[in-house]
């Protein structure tokens, strides 16, 4: 067994890894022997150079997992020759094709891209991106997607705002007036616009580059403004980003800093902005909106809450609705909350009896009702979304089974159990078509229609006093007692008294439904 | 074993080259001639192997091989080790199992984790640019040669760390 080496061998190995020139003769001959005579010193000098491996992967930003396919990082000076060499040999091959993977984890640009032959435009009709959510967006003619497909090329964004979803899980938002290109699926080039880039796991090394800069992500969230006169600006909001200047070596930018550039002027720190960069979101919500907007325009409108409020003590929940047929909702008790998006508001209905009491004058041949729903538990055999009081012939009860299932009801008419469910703790979207005309009744999960019940009488459809939450029926006492309680937040619910198509209410979801 | 399995299993592997490599040679440069001249030998003969699990025991016989060439056409003032000394040191290497090599990169992370910011930069610099140890001494108003000496004694603690860790895991 040997002795631990001595404190002067252990710092001979360090000095020999860092710089051996800087041993003298006689140290190298000491740390020589020790080498020689004892296996302990050889044992750390193995170490030693494994450590000294991993420190120089860890110093060009490598990632650290060991099962890493390949080097993330895009850029000469970080990617070991040796790489460099394989790659030259493959193209020499013609298999650079293995490079491209469009889902690897970084396609290399430099030097690799330099050897590349042109392909013959695969990439023509391959689609890059598609759009994930857009609002009042508006591309200039010859610069446009092909519907809903971004393939490699350029884009000019005159209106709007829209986010672009890769195929790699790659999120990038933009703002109108944009010009950008699509490059390949790790590459945008952004000339002018505002673009917000959320980079998943799948997605390191995803670049966005502009006519000086090139922003290489390592993992986060960033946003990059290029103005009509070229000034920009980089705002890290998540995670690191490298950035490679023209004629700098690359820097590393981590989470909450932001740097400015301007024409003429030299670079300087600025605060990060997050809320002044569009994200998937917030388009979602402006999209939401603007149907909000239209549906509570509508003149067949009864009610429509969106539950947003002033005061969080108010009992008052407005209705939105033009019309003026239906008075505001009146809450007795629920918390004011918030909804689908952080900006939108929602009531909770969390204790036992929380409802919204409202009172529906009139007989109608057909109504729509519709809204967005989170449920968090099912603690009742049925638990009440939106009920007249009482059920007399004619009136329209909106209920939930203990298992999630629509569970609807004409009085004297019909009742109706939906075999899809409701999941727990989602957003969803319901609705339901009822029509005495036609004597028909359909009902609608996110757009799809799952119930639909055909009735023989035509009787009139009507409310009267009702509730959105628990529901109230009339004992033998003559008093109001509440029970259904609903567990869970609606975000927006309204009352039409015209059957709004299958059509519409696709539509209805589909603006609603982008807030995550 | 086809060719395109080659990329996946050498850069699964290129770090552990790497540090054999190393070992036997006196500075990255040579590390890098070494290794590029290795991967083109092993992407030619890689259709010599079955398995995926071959492929380090022979990339490993490769590597030494390389090694042993770009030696020869070292200048001797070049090399501080000799070959016997080398190849007592890479033999006894021979046993190290791919499980050991996973847990002195985890060590090793887990270690340089410990470091201030400050001194995990200063660790790293030496293979970011020439320069950059230098600078860092300019910047903090200290001479070269000082800021080498502490990086040789972060080194030495960096490396007792990395021991302790494997101890204490085994």
């Amino acid at each position: 067994m040997s002795n631990e080496p001595s404190k002067p061998t252990d710092e001979l190995i360090e000095r020999y890894f860092l710089d051996p020139q800087s041993l003298s003769d006689a140290e190298q001959a000491t740390l020589v022997r020790a080498l020689q005579e004892d296996p302990s010193v050889r044992s750390r000098f193995r170490v030693a150079a494994f450590i000294d491996a991993e420190l120089r992967f860890e110093s060009s930003g490598e990632e650290a997992s060991p099962s890493s396919i390949a080097p993330s990082s895009t850029f000469g000076d970080a990617w070991p020759k040796w790489i460099l060499a394989i790659a030259a040999s493959l193209l020499i091959i013609g298999i650079l094709g293995y490079f491209n993977r469009p889902t690897g984890p970084q396609q290399s640009q430099e030097p690799i891209a330099e050897k590349q032959t042109p392909p013959t435009e695969p990439e023509a009709v391959t689609v890059i991106a598609r759009l994930d959510v857009g609002h009042n967006q508006r591309f200039e003619e010859g610069f446009a997607p092909n519907g809903s497909e971004f393939l490699k090329g350029e884009y000019h964004l005159s209106e709007g705002e829209v986010t672009l979803t890769f195929q790699n899980g790659v999120a990038v938002s933009l703002e109108s007036p944009a010009r950008f290109s699509i490059i390949d699926p790790m590459r945008v080039q952004l000339d002018h616009g505002r673009a917000r880039a959320i980079v998943p796991e799948s997605g390191h090394g995803f670049v966005i580059e502009t006519s000086t800069m090139v922003i290489e992500d390592l993992g986060t969230e960033f946003g990059v403004v290029v103005d009509d006169e070229q000034n920009q600006e980089l705002h890290v909001f998540a995670g690191e980003v490298r950035l490679h200047e023209k004629d700098l070596p690359p820097e590393l930018l981590t989470e909450n800093s932001a740097l400015a550039w301007g024409t003429n002027t030299k670079r300087r720190s600025i605060t990060p902005d997050d809320q002044a960069f569009a994200t998937s979101m917030s388009i979602g919500y402006k999209r939401w909106l603007d149907h909000s907007l239209k549906l509570r325009q509508d003149p067949a409108t009864l009610f429509y809450f969106d539950f947003e409020t002033d005061s969080r003590t108010s009992s008052e929940v407005i209705n939105r609705a033009t019309t003026g047929i239906v008075d505001n909702g009146q809450l007795t008790s629920g918390i004011w909350a918030t909804g689908r998006w952080p900006e939108k508001g929602a009531m909770l209905f969390e204790n036992t009896g929380d409802r919204v009491e409202l009172n529906i004058p009139g007989k109608y041949n057909q109504i729509t009702i519709m809204g967005w729903v989170q449920i968090n538990r099912y603690d009742f055999a049925l638990q009440t979304v939106f009920n007249s009081i009482d059920y007399s012939p004619g009136q329209h009860h909106w209920n939930l089974t203990r298992g999630g299932s629509l569970r609807m009801g004409l009085s004297s008419q019909y009742d109706l159990t939906s075999t899809e469910t409701l999941p727990r703790n989602l957003w969803t979207h319901v609705a339901a078509q009822v029509d005495a005309e036609a004597k028909q009744s359909v009902y609608y999960i996110n757009g799809k229609e799952v119930g639909r019940k055909n009735w023989n009488q035509s009787i009139p459809i009507r409310y009267g006093p009702s509730s959105i939450g628990a529901w109230g029926h009339t004992n033998r006492a003559g008093e109001v007692v509440y029970s259904r309680d609903l567990r869970g937040r609606i975000d927006e619910i309204a009352l039409f008294s015209r059957v709004l198509s299958a059509d519409e209410i696709r539509e209805a979801y589909e603006a609603g439904s982008n807030f995550q | 074993m086809e060719k395109d399995r080659f990329l996946t299993l050498f850069l699964r592997h290129e770090r552990e080259l790497a540090a054999i490599a190393r070992a036997s040679l006196p500075d990255w440069n040579a590390v890098d001639d070494v290794l590029q001249e290795a991967s083109l030998v092993m992407w030619r003969k890689i259709d010599q192997l079955q398995a995926d699990d071959e492929f380090i025991p022979w990339a490993r016989m490769v590597l030494r091989f390389e090694v042993l060439k770009y030696r020869r056409s070292c200048s001797r003032d070049r090399l501080l080790l000799d070959d016997d000394l080398v190849a007592l040191i890479a033999i006894e290497a021979k046993d190290e199992t791919s499980e050991y090599v996973q847990e002195q990169r985890s060590a090793i992370r887990a270690c340089l984790g410990k470091f201030s910011a400050e001194h995990q930069k200063l660790l790293l610099a030496p293979y970011t640019r020439e320069e950059a140890v230098k600078e860092m001494a300019e910047a903090a108003g200290k001479t070269a040669n000082s800021l080498y000496k502490r990086l040789g004694r972060l080194r030495t603690k960096l490396h007792d760390c990395v021991r302790m860790q494997l101890e204490t895991a085994s």
